[in-house]
């Protein structure tokens, strides 16, 4: 199961440091932690305002990205360059 | 409105154009005569990338006004090459890749000939005070100088 | 071919010795000599027929209601032919990214900084233009307006937005305060590690706002016509970006707009956003004529850019034995006058070149009456970066070490977890830090008076979405379409990896940037992405077309594709019965094999490897007038491969040297009633030739795998390094540490002169 870790101002909606959940993409995954954490804002992935960093790296628009047994997920925000 | 009619000489050829009073002479160039080589990056004398020469003094286009250039000789960046062949300084910038944006390449290739014209062998210290009228803020001018240095070089032992 | 040596003395990688037959090389740049014969256009160069001059009037209050516009004695002058005002414009939404982005084209209900825009003209001549939008009345009812962070966070703050209530603070604030958003991050526990250090080392620095200072003024042309239809001259970053953003601001359908990329003269992050162009179609579309609208320096300096001043508070904690273990941060970054995410940017990059175990970083991003910020080559980056930097040098000297012997001590590796969470993918810091130990200019003695300092600087590069179309011509040679605006040499970047794709000759290659309605979407060219991204959809194209061309190939031998390979620019029969055919023999033959060859790729690049940065420079410091010369510089970049190499080192070069106008020169002076008292290039002053001496550079190549060719970004990461680099110089010269940017000869000399007594 991938494996979400949450910063902490995330935990003040999730209450835990991190969550198992088993998510075949990103969007399955937001869509299970948006039923367990309505306060999240994890929906706001599905419109990019929330990018999702997937073993090490930073994806501004996830959608149909696998995650794996191992893969570790952040929820960050999107980020604006030079 | 009145217009007043200026006649020069630019890049060698003999021109005129009518222009109102108070405008500058590197509107005239641009607007006038087509000639968008200078370009305005300040409007006050402080950037460089209007840069000329005028009567072999090396200026800032956007501060002179229009009328003062009748009877001039002006030299532009489009005056620097012949039909078939770039004048060392554009050949050298090129191949010393000493341009990223562009913006302040033509001001540069005049300040950079405004200096050859007087001091055919300069040092890098000169080339640095020669310049530093003109603004770049996308190489760093180490390019810039390097490839100003070799122009001096090849200009003074032409192949 | 025509390939140049790398000049005398700089670079000491990216020699073309990896293996290939054109990444690695420097050929004369495709568009080099328009750029050379004054013949390059850039927005303000083109003029149309019947085209008129466009003139925005902008606040000369910091923060104010708008009571009332009157434009009637403006529309009745001499040579008007439209004038606009918020009023023109759509509603805005009540509050997000798209208010913003509105509301900063032209001001609706308030201003929120000098300069802000209020209403523009459209007439026969400039000076026409400029005399009728002064001759526009504004009644403003002035407000109290904050001009720094402190007084912008105080508890009495006038607030600039009613409905902005601080995200990231649970519960969430009810009453409005001018703090838009706070950001933690946090690992281990910083009170323990604290406790259990050796040393502890606590701080408070600044540094003020800078201008991206590009050399080009915003400039445009918009033409519109009787059937709503656009079309759009401009420079920018991104002409797709101007489609959407001018689309949004005038609640256009985006088909209705069409944008030709003109040459962009300088950008830095700061032409990734529009100001002028909706402003010109709305005139055009009020004139039926074609509008130019170019701004002056000054109104580049007070309404656009800048990057945010900042101030941040560290305390860290190290052992004896120089291993940093611990670091506490806070940071408030200003926003300029809509909310953005410079702080929170500021979190993520202010201990990346550390492995820590125990952090604590907060940070606040603040709005207040300045223009909005808009990004700058590694935003938020180099103030966090001086910060930390700073401390860190204050704990080599503390513990006796070696200032890079301490930071390699302390770096990250693949795998090590970042501040903000996720691990590290491949990454180079480790040689670039080795890199600078090793080189020459490290080895060799400090000259006698001078100081020597080093630093590190993280950027973390974008990927984001591209698309190149490559079509083979008759004879043989290629036509590369990108959608990405060359701000820096990219053309040729994006001609080399074609070239080694295709086996072709890199000047049998033209590289061209597409309109809006020629090439795919692209995104804007930011987080030094695009040779990154753009060149991976070049490379994928060209692979396409290699299939392509082994297939016209087996036909024209009547034979199966699998026997033929594609070996340096042409088909070889593998089973060697055919002659190999050149790809200029199978393009001209193309109409009896299937007809002409084309190929397109879109993508959204994902695995833009972090890029990393250490420097070193040499200083002296005149103790009479405490002005810092810079003697000596070297930079070390991690480049993934660099494509063109001469490119790579002058993406080095100019952000060392932007670098290091804002570590000495550079900042924002605004006078107590709000208003810029330095809009221009004499007051503001950036480097110039006489000021610096040659930028040595080192290009570190660690492959980022996820790229066809190893490319890592590297148009920004070099900024960051040089304001803790130059504070570091200077206290080494002098033995005073400033904390507080830039290290003008008036700060040098105070603290010198307050060190003294």
């Amino acid at each position: 199961m991938a494996v979400v870790h949450f910063s902490t101002d995330q935990r003040q909606h999730t209450g835990v440091a991190e969550i198992a959940i088993e998510a075949a993409n990103v969007r399955d995954l937001v869509r299970q932690l948006s039923a367990l954490y309505p306060s999240l804002d994890a929906h706001l992935v599905e419109t990019s305002s929330t990018a999702v960093a997937i073993d090490g790296e930073i994806i501004p628009d996830p959608w149909l990205e696998e995650l794996t047994d191992t893969s570790e997920v952040y929820l960050v925000r999107p980020l604006a360059g030079g | 409105m009145s217009r007043t009619h200026v006649t020069c000489e630019v890049n060698g050829d003999a021109v005129d154009f009518l222009t109102e009073d108070g405008e500058s002479l590197l509107n005239a160039l641009r607007d006038e005569l087509g000639l968008i080589g200078a370009k305005e990056g300040c409007g006050t004398g402080d950037c460089g990338a209007c840069s000329i020469i005028m009567n072999g003094r090396l200026q800032c286009s956007c501060l002179i006004f229009a009328p003062e250039a009748d009877g001039a000789a002006i030299t532009t960046c489009e005056g620097l090459a012949s039909a078939d062949e770039l004048h060392p300084l554009q050949q050298c910038f090129l191949e010393g890749a000493a341009l990223q944006c562009g913006i302040c390449t033509p001001g540069f290739l005049i300040a950079a000939k405004a200096l050859l014209d007087e001091n055919p062998d300069p040092t890098e210290t000169e080339v640095r005070y020669a310049l530093a009228g003109n603004l770049c803020r996308c190489t760093g001018y180490d390019k810039i100088v390097r490839s100003v240095l070799e122009a001096a070089v090849q200009i003074r032992t032409p192949a | 071919m025509s390939t140049t040596e790398a000049p005398a003395n700089t670079g000491t990688n990216g020699n073309g010795s990896s293996g290939y037959r054109w990444v690695g090389t420097r050929p004369v740049r495709h568009d080099g000599l328009d750029k050379v014969a004054g013949k390059a256009r850039y927005a303000a160069d083109l003029n149309l027929p019947g085209m008129l001059y466009g003139h925005i009037l902008r606040s000369p209050h910091p923060h104010a209601r708008i009571v009332s516009i009157d434009t009637s004695a403006a529309e009745a002058m001499p040579g008007v032919k439209a004038v606009v005002t918020g009023a023109d414009f759509p509603e805005a939404p009540p509050k997000g990214a798209t208010r913003n982005l509105m509301c900063t084209v032209i001001a609706r209900d308030k201003v929120l900084y000098s300069g802000h825009a209020v209403a523009a003209v459209a007439a026969s001549t400039r000076r026409e233009a400029k005399a009728a939008a002064e001759a526009i009345e504004v009644t403003y009812e002035l407000l109290p307006h904050v001009l720094n962070i402190s007084d912008a966070m105080a508890d009495d703050a006038p607030v600039l937005h009613d409905n902005l209530f601080t995200r990231g603070v649970e519960p969430r604030p009810t009453e409005p305060s001018n703090v838009a958003a706070r950001t933690v991050y946090e690992r281990g526990d910083v009170e323990q590690g604290f406790g259990e250090a050796d040393i502890v080392i606590e701080r408070e620095f600044s540094t003020q706002a800078v201008h991206q200072g590009y050399i080009e003024p915003h400039a445009c042309v918009v033409d519109c016509d009787q059937e709503g239809k656009a079309v759009i001259w401009a420079s920018s970053q991104g002409h797709f970006m101007v489609r959407s953003s001018t689309a949004t601001v005038l609640g256009w359908d985006t088909s209705r707009i069409k944008v030709i990329p003109a040459e962009i003269g300088g950008g830095f992050g700061g032409k990734t956003t529009i100001y002028i162009e909706p402003v010109a179609a709305l005139l055009s579309t009020k004139a039926g004529r074609p509008v130019k609208i170019v701004m002056s320096r000054e109104d580049v300096f007070r309404a656009t850019g800048p990057a945010p001043g900042a101030i941040i508070r560290m305390k860290v904690g190290a052992r004896n034995d120089g291993t940093i273990t611990t670091a506490k941060a806070w940071l408030a970054y200003e926003n300029g006058a809509f909310q953005g995410i410079a702080a929170m940017l500021g979190c993520m990059c202010v201990v990346s070149a550390y492995t820590l175990d125990h952090l604590y970083v907060e940070g606040f991003d603040v709005v207040l009456n300045r223009p909005v910020n808009v990004a700058y080559r590694a935003p938020s980056a180099p103030a966090a970066a001086f910060a930390m930097d700073s401390v860190v040098d204050e704990i080599a000297e503390r513990v006796g070490m070696d200032p890079l012997d301490l930071r390699i001590q302390n770096c990250p590796s693949q795998g090590d977890p970042t501040p903000y969470g996720p691990k590290w993918p491949m990454i180079g810091l480790r040689e670039c830090l080795e890199a600078i130990r090793d080189s020459d200019h490290y080895q060799s003695e400090l000259p006698e008076g001078q100081g020597r300092g080093v630093a590190s600087g993280f950027w973390f590069n974008i990927g984001e979405a591209s698309s190149a179309t490559v079509n083979l011509n008759e004879n043989g040679t290629a036509t590369v379409i990108t959608g990405s605006p060359d701000i820096g040499g990219s053309r040729a970047s994006m001609a080399l990896m074609a070239a080694e794709e295709l086996g072709l000759d890199v000047h049998l290659i033209q590289p061209v940037v597409g309109d809006t309605e020629v090439v795919g979407f692209t995104d804007v060219t930011e987080g030094s992405r695009a040779t990154f991204a753009t060149g991976m959809a070049v490379v994928e194209a060209c692979r396409d077309l290699k299939e392509q061309l082994r297939k016209r190939a087996a036909k024209t031998w009547d034979c199966d594709v699998e026997e033929v390979e594609w070996v340096d620019g042409s088909a070889v029969h593998g089973p060697g019965e055919q002659e190999p055919l050149t790809l200029a023999a199978i393009t001209g033959n193309a109409k009896r094999t299937g007809g002409p060859l084309g190929a397109t790729a879109s993508l959204n690049a994902r695995g833009a490897g972090p890029a990393f940065s250490v420097q070193v420079a040499d200083v002296s410091v005149d103790q009479e007038t405490g002005r810092v010369t810079v003697e000596r510089y070297t930079t070390a970049q991690d480049a993934g491969t660099a494509i063109h190499p001469s490119y790579v080192e002058g993406q080095m070069q100019g952000g060392v040297v932007q670098g290091i106008g804002w570590a000495l020169n550079e900042e924002y002076i605004y006078s107590d009633d709000g208003n810029l008292e330095n809009p221009g290039f004499l007051d503001y002053r950036i480097p110039v030739a006489s000021d610096l001496p040659m930028i040595e550079t080192v290009i570190v190549e660690v492959p980022n795998p996820s790229h066809p060719y190893g490319v890592r970004g590297v148009g920004e990461v070099g900024i960051v390094p040089p304001l803790p680099v130059m504070a570091n110089a200077v206290a080494d010269a002098t033995g005073v540490r400033i904390s507080d940017l830039p290290l003008s000869p008036p700060r040098v000399l105070e603290a010198l002169t307050a060190a003294e007594s």
